[in-house]
Order: C-alpha cells, then sequence, then structure tokens
C-alpha cells in the first residue's frame, strides 16, 4: 500500500465502478481503498473490526465520502474523524448526489474540505474527478502525518 | 227601645243645654268686654245705691238704739228715785208725824211718790217737746190725778207682756201727738217703803203687796225727731265725705278710662300696624307659597319626565342588553368555532410539518436516489461508446447517444422539481428593494450568453417592491427568460418590465411581442411540466411559470397572462 492511496466510500457499486473508470481514465493509478459503508470506512480509518492491525501510520491522501451511506452516513463519518487526533487533518471531498442546501452546510460545519456534487453526465463526472486528483493528490500539501500531540 | 238610648237622648239633651249655657256666656263676656266702661259705671251706681240704702237703715236703727237706750235709762232712774222719795222722805215723815195725804187737794200734804214722779217727769221734759213719762197701775191711789184716764192700745199691751216677763222691757216706735217717737214701757216693783203705805194707808185699794211685786208701768215717750235732727248733721257730714271720695274716684276712673283709651288706641294702631305687616308677611307667604308649588310642580313635572326617560333609557337598555347577551352568545359561539379552528389549524398545521418533512425527506431520496441510477445510464452507455465503439454501427452509437441525452434531460427535470420544491418551502424575508436593478441586471446577463441577438429592452427605472428579493429574482428570470426565449424568431424583438393600471389595479408587467400563446389554454400555464410549445421549438422544462406563480402566491399576490399567438405575452403581477 502506497502512501497516496485514495479511501473512496461508496455503498453504490455503479458509482464505484464509474468513479474507478474515471481514475483510470484520467490516469489517477494511485491505490483505491473502498469502503461500502460508514462502519467499514471507520474501522479502516481507525484500525479496527475488519482492518485490526492495519499499518496505522499509513493513511488515505484523501478520502472521497459519499454521504448516503447504510448504517452510519456519511456526515457521521466525518463528524468522527475530525473528532480523532489521527484523523482530523485528512482531506476529506464530500462526493454526492445531493445538491441539497442542508447537506451542503452541514458538511462544511463538520469540516469537510470540498463538496462535489456527482453531475450525471459521465463526461462532466470525469471532469471533476481529475480536478480533484489534480488538485488533492498532486498540488495539495498534507499535512504531516503524526501530528505532534 | 231600651234604657240605653233614652239614657243616651237624655245626654244629648243635657249636652244641647250645656252648649246653650256656654254660648250665651260667652255672648255676655262679649258684651261685657265691649261695653266695659257702662257695666262698671252701672255697677259703682249700684254699689251707691246699695251704700245709701244700708247707711239709711243704720241711721234709724241708730236713732232707735238711742231713743231706748235714753228711755230705759231714764226709767231707770225715775223707779231709784221714786224708792229713794218712798224710803227716804215718806218714811222720815211718817216718823215726824206727818200723813202723807192720799189726795192731791188735801191742804199741806206732801206728794205721793208716783205723782212727784210724773210731775217731775213733766217738768224735766218740758224743755223737750214731745217727750213723756206716765207711771200707770191697776191700783192706784184715789188721790192719784191720772186714774180716769184710761189705758190706750201700748199701754194694755205693754201691762200685759211685762206681767208675764217682768225682767224685760216692752217697746215699739209709733206716731204720737203726729211725730215719730219711741214708746218704752218697764216695769215699776213695789219696794218697803211703797209697801208700807200700800198696804197701811185707809184708801188703798189693795193692802196684801209684797215687796218686789210688780206694782205697774213706767211708759216713756221719746219723740225721734229731735235725735234725728241731731244725727242729720253728722250724716250730711259723712254723705259730703262719700261724695267727694265718689268725685275722686270718678276723677280717677275717668282718667284711668281715658289712659286705658289712649293705651287702646295705641294698642289699635300697632295692632293694626301689626296686622299690616301679617298681612303683607301673609301675602309675602302666599306668594312663596304659589312660587313653592310652582317650583314643585315643576319639579314633579321634571320628575315625571326623568322618570319617563329612565324608563325609556331603561327599555333601550333591556333591549341592548338583550342584543348584547346574543352578541356575547354569538361571539361565544363564534370564538368556539374560532377555537375549534384554530385546533383544526393547529393539527392542520402539525399536519402540513409532518408532510413538509416527508416532502424533504422525499426530495433528499429525489435528488439522490434518481440521480444515481441516471448517472449509471449516462456513465456505461459512454463506457459502451468508448470501449466498444469499432463493434458499434452508427445506429448503435446513435442509440447509444440518445439513451444518454435523454438521461440528462431527466436529470435536469429532477433539478426543476427539486428547485420548485425548495421555492415552496423557504422562509420569506421581505426587504423593499428597486426591482428595476435586477431586471436590468438579469437581461445584461441573457445578452451575455447570447451577444448575436438584438433586443430592445425597455424598464422602468425606481420601481421599488416589498418582497422576498432572492424569490422576486427567480420570478423575473423566469419571466424575462421567457420573453428572452419566446422573442427568438421575432425580426424587431422588444421586451419591457414596467408599472401600470390593468383594469383598475395597479401591478408590474413583462410583456413582449413574441410567440404569444392561445388564451384558450392560459389555465395551463402555471401547472408544473405544462408545455404550450414543442420542446424542439422552445426548449424548457416547463416549470418556470409554475415557480413564478407559487412565488407570488406566496407573497399573497395575484398573476395573470394576456397574450395571442403571434402577438406576444405580457404577464401581470400584484404582490
Amino acid at each position: 500500500m502506497t502512501h497516496k492511496h485514495i479511501l473512496l466510500v461508496e455503498d453504490h457499486p455503479d458509482d464505484e465502478e464509474l468513479t474507478m473508470r474515471a481514475l483510470k481514465k484520467n490516469n489517477i493509478m494511485n491505490e483505491v481503498v473502498v469502503a461500502r459503508d460508514g462502519v467499514e470506512a471507520l474501522e479502516y480509518l481507525f484500525g479496527t473490526g475488519a482492518h485490526a492491525g492495519r499499518d496505522m501510520d499509513v493513511m488515505p491522501q484523501i478520502i472521497l465520502l459519499d454521504l448516503k451511506l447504510p448504517k452510519i452516513d456519511g456526515l457521521e463519518v466525518l463528524r468522527r474523524l475530525r473528532a480523532d487526533d489521527r484523523t482530523k487533518f485528512l482531506p476529506v471531498v464530500v462526493l454526492t448526489s445531493s445538491k441539497e442546501e442542508q447537506d451542503i452546510v452541514k458538511s462544511y460545519q463538520l469540516g469537510a474540505n470540498s463538496y462535489v456534487r456527482k453531475p450525471v453526465d459521465f463526461q462532466e463526472f470525469s471532469q471533476a474527478v481529475q480536478n480533484l486528483g489534480l488538485y488533492w493528490l498532486i498540488l495539495n500539501e498534507s499535512a504531516p502525518e503524526r501530528v505532534p500531540v | 227601645m231600651s234604657d240605653v238610648t233614652l239614657e243616651k237622648d237624655m245626654s244629648v239633651q243635657t249636652f244641647g243645654l250645656w252648649r246653650k249655657c256656654v254660648r250665651a256666656a260667652v255672648g255676655g263676656l262679649e258684651i261685657l268686654h265691649t261695653h266695659i266702661i257702662l257695666v262698671l259705671s252701672l255697677l259703682f251706681i249700684l254699689c251707691l245705691l246699695v251704700i245709701y240704702l244700708h247707711i239709711s237703715q243704720l241711721k234709724a236703727q241708730m236713732v232707735a238704739t238711742i231713743a231706748l237706750r235714753g228711755a230705759d235709762t231714764y226709767a231707770r232712774e225715775s223707779s231709784d228715785m221714786r224708792e229713794w222719795y218712798a224710803v227716804e222722805a215718806i218714811q222720815r215723815l211718817h216718823i215726824l208725824g206727818m200723813k202723807t195725804p192720799s189726795s192731791q187737794k188735801t191742804e199741806g200734804a206732801i206728794p205721793l211718790p208716783t205723782l212727784l214722779s210724773s210731775s217731775l217727769g213733766g217738768k224735766l221734759t218740758s224743755r223737750r217737746p214731745g217727750e213723756q213719762v206716765r207711771l200707770l197701775s191697776e191700783y192706784p191711789f184715789p188721790q192719784a190725778g191720772d186714774k180716769e184716764q184710761p189705758l190706750d192700745g201700748f199701754q194694755g199691751e205693754a201691762l200685759e207682756f211685762l206681767k208675764t216677763y217682768p225682767e224685760q222691757s216692752y217697746y215699739r216706735v209709733e206716731q204720737v201727738d203726729g211725730r215719730q217717737a219711741l214708746r218704752f214701757a218697764t216695769v215699776g216693783r213695789m219696794q218697803q217703803g211703797c209697801v208700807n203705805c200700800h198696804n197701811e194707808e185707809a184708801d188703798s185699794p189693795k193692802r196684801d203687796w209684797q215687796v218686789g211685786q210688780v206694782g205697774g208701768i213706767v211708759e216713756i215717750v221719746y219723740p225721734l225727731n229731735s235725735l234725728e235732727n241731731m244725727t242729720s248733721m253728722n250724716w250730711r257730714e259723712s254723705y259730703g265725705m262719700i261724695g267727694v271720695l265718689v268725685m275722686l274716684w270718678s276723677g280717677g276712673f275717668g282718667l284711668v278710662v281715658l289712659k286705658l283709651r289712649g293705651v287702646s288706641s295705641e294698642l289699635e294702631e300697632q295692632v293694626q300696624h301689626r296686622t299690616t305687616e301679617l298681612y303683607e308677611s301673609n301675602r309675602h307667604l302666599e306668594m312663596e307659597i304659589k312660587e313653592r308649588k310652582l317650583a314643585e310642580d315643576t319639579i314633579r313635572q321634571a320628575r315625571d319626565n326623568l322618570e319617563k326617560r329612565v324608563q325609556e333609557r331603561t327599555g333601550k337598555l333591556a333591549a341592548s342588553n338583550a342584543e348584547l347577551i346574543r352578541e356575547v352568545a354569538e361571539r361565544k359561539r363564534a370564538e368556539d368555532d374560532s377555537r375549534s379552528l384554530n385546533a383544526q389549524l393547529l393539527q392542520r398545521s402539525a399536519q402540513l410539518e409532518a408532510s413538509n418533512k416527508e416532502l424533504e425527506a422525499f426530495s433528499y431520496s429525489v435528488s439522490h436516489d434518481l440521480r444515481a441510477p441516471l448517472r449509471g445510464i449516462d456513465g456505461f452507455s459512454q463506457a459502451v461508446l468508448e470501449d466498444y465503439d469499432e463493434k458499434l454501427d452508427d445506429s448503435g452509437r446513435s442509440y447509444l447517444n440518445r439513451v444518454r441525452a435523454a438521461s440528462q434531460r431527466m436529470s435536469q427535470l429532477i433539478d426543476a422539481m427539486l428547485n420548485l420544491a425548495r421555492l415552496t418551502r423557504a422562509e420569506i424575508h421581505s426587504q423593499t428593494f428597486d426591482m428595476s436593478v435586477i431586471a436590468k441586471s438579469i437581461l445584461d446577463d441573457l445578452q451575455k450568453f447570447e451577444p448575436e441577438r438584438e433586443v430592445e429592452c425597455v424598464v422602468t427605472n425606481n420601481l421599488l417592491a416589498t418582497a422576498d428579493p432572492q424569490l422576486l429574482r427567480a420570478v423575473l428570470e423566469n419571466l424575462l427568460g421567457n420573453a428572452w426565449k419566446f422573442t427568438r424568431q421575432q425580426q424587431h424583438p422588444r421586451i419591457e418590465f414596467g408599472h401600470g393600471q390593468y383594469k383598475g389595479q395597479a401591478a408590474f408587467f413583462v410583456k413582449d411581442n413574441g410567440a404569444g400563446f392561445d388564451m384558450t389554454y392560459a389555465h395551463k400555464l402555471f401547472g408544473a411540466f405544462q408545455r404550450l410549445h414543442a420542446y424542439t421549438e422552445y426548449p424548457g422544462v416547463g416549470v418556470g411559470l409554475a415557480t413564478v406563480h407559487r412565488i407570488i402566491q406566496r407573497h399573497g399576490g395575484q398573476i395573470w397572462p394576456e397574450g395571442a399567438v403571434d402577438e406576444g405575452a405580457t404577464f401581470y403581477f400584484t404582490l
């Protein structure tokens, strides 16, 4: 697992496939870890449950977070990882179908770094993914992985 | 008829009599009161008369008493003198041997006591005319000169009376020798000297005399006229004094009467004055009473009026009270109605809130879940087109492109629907702003978007409105956007935003000279997803006017269209 991997939190297989395709088409070759619900995402991030014993020094470069998720929804996941010192500086891009104002506002309130609405047009979607990759994986400088307490 | 009635009759009679008496007394008192001086004078004269009579009687009595005393004294003295003569003179003469001549005719004889007494009496009374002294006996000596004269009436009665009552005297007043005189008689008792002679003398007619026996009577005639003459002097003085007193009294009485007359006239004057005053005050009082009565009448009338008015007012009040009660009942009912309505409203509001929440959940779901499959359709169609290009012919590619276009159009519809829903729910934040400025900025944007188009845009300046600026911007975007869109085929397109009167109502309007519409379908204009033109001719999802309608409605305003096919359209709205 490389250092600059992506955590994709997405429950819908179509969207997962389309996201992977868009990444591939835009030559973003970073490893993608997929969590299919909120619980799995949190287990991965905090090295618990199915991901117990995971190397906690390795954290995703970017988290693409859908909001509507089974078990624990995206906003709750965001709240928990912002509450934890290990994950509070991880860049989180909310990538969702919703254009609801309340979702946008809440996401930013909980500390999302960006909010992107998934376009229906795949070409537009592909474009958005390319921009995200360019920005978050290349241009953006992440916070140090070990944050002094 | 009972006794009671009888008694009653009697008592009535008595009462009538009593009343008559009282009336008479009152009348008498009245006369007395009016003729007091006359009455007093009469009384005075009566008194004088009584006094005169009384004095006359007193005078007669006095004369009689004096005469009686004088006669009595004379009789006693005469008796004493005879006894003394009989004892002292005759006895001594007897002792000396001298005989007592039994007759007057005897020479040198000394007189008998009786004769002495008679002659002495005659001598003594000769100076007093009418006065006489006589000695009378049943058995006189023959020498006694008087025996031939018989006894008169008085003398006989006196002798008879004195024989029975020798201790008393007998008298009466009668005419003697033509003059009024007292005739007095008393007894002459036999003394020792008398008895000696009368029992011894030879010619004595009676010789058994005892000492103390009644020998005869002594009569004294006492004329009263001299006495009356003597006393009348005193009486004249008395009458004179009385007359003086009477005159003095009369003078005093006259003065008193005069004084009383003066007092009375003064009193009368005062009474008259007082009467006049009383009359005056009476008149005043009468006038006052009249005025009072008048005032009382006025007051009574006023009171009656007041009472009437009070009654009227009470009636009115009662009526209005009844009305009030009715009104209160109505109010109460209305209140109850309004309360129940309120409850219903609250319930409806709760329902509405619930359905709003549901709608929100639905919207969220739509925005999220309906788009995901569309993305899949579009995304995988694209993937087929890209990855299997060599296996597809032109027709296959065309179909896949149509699939993609349809999915994208559906995405637009979903977005439009969500937008409409959001506008319906959004809160209204009203403020006053210039709509003209917003309209100009929208038209500028449209111009920038299609710079090649030449459209005449007329916007009235300073059109102020009080509404939610964001929502009103959406209204103008839709209306001006439509106008922009539907004038596309017009050679000289013209768009106007202004304010004016429409059928007497002030309204804003957006007017164009574009495609217009058939008024027959005007009612369909504001329905969601309703279209009057072909999509290919004028693309659009058909929610613009529905959105506008909803916003105007939420501001409490109205919107109505006017137009004809190929003659342009005008949308009027109020806020």
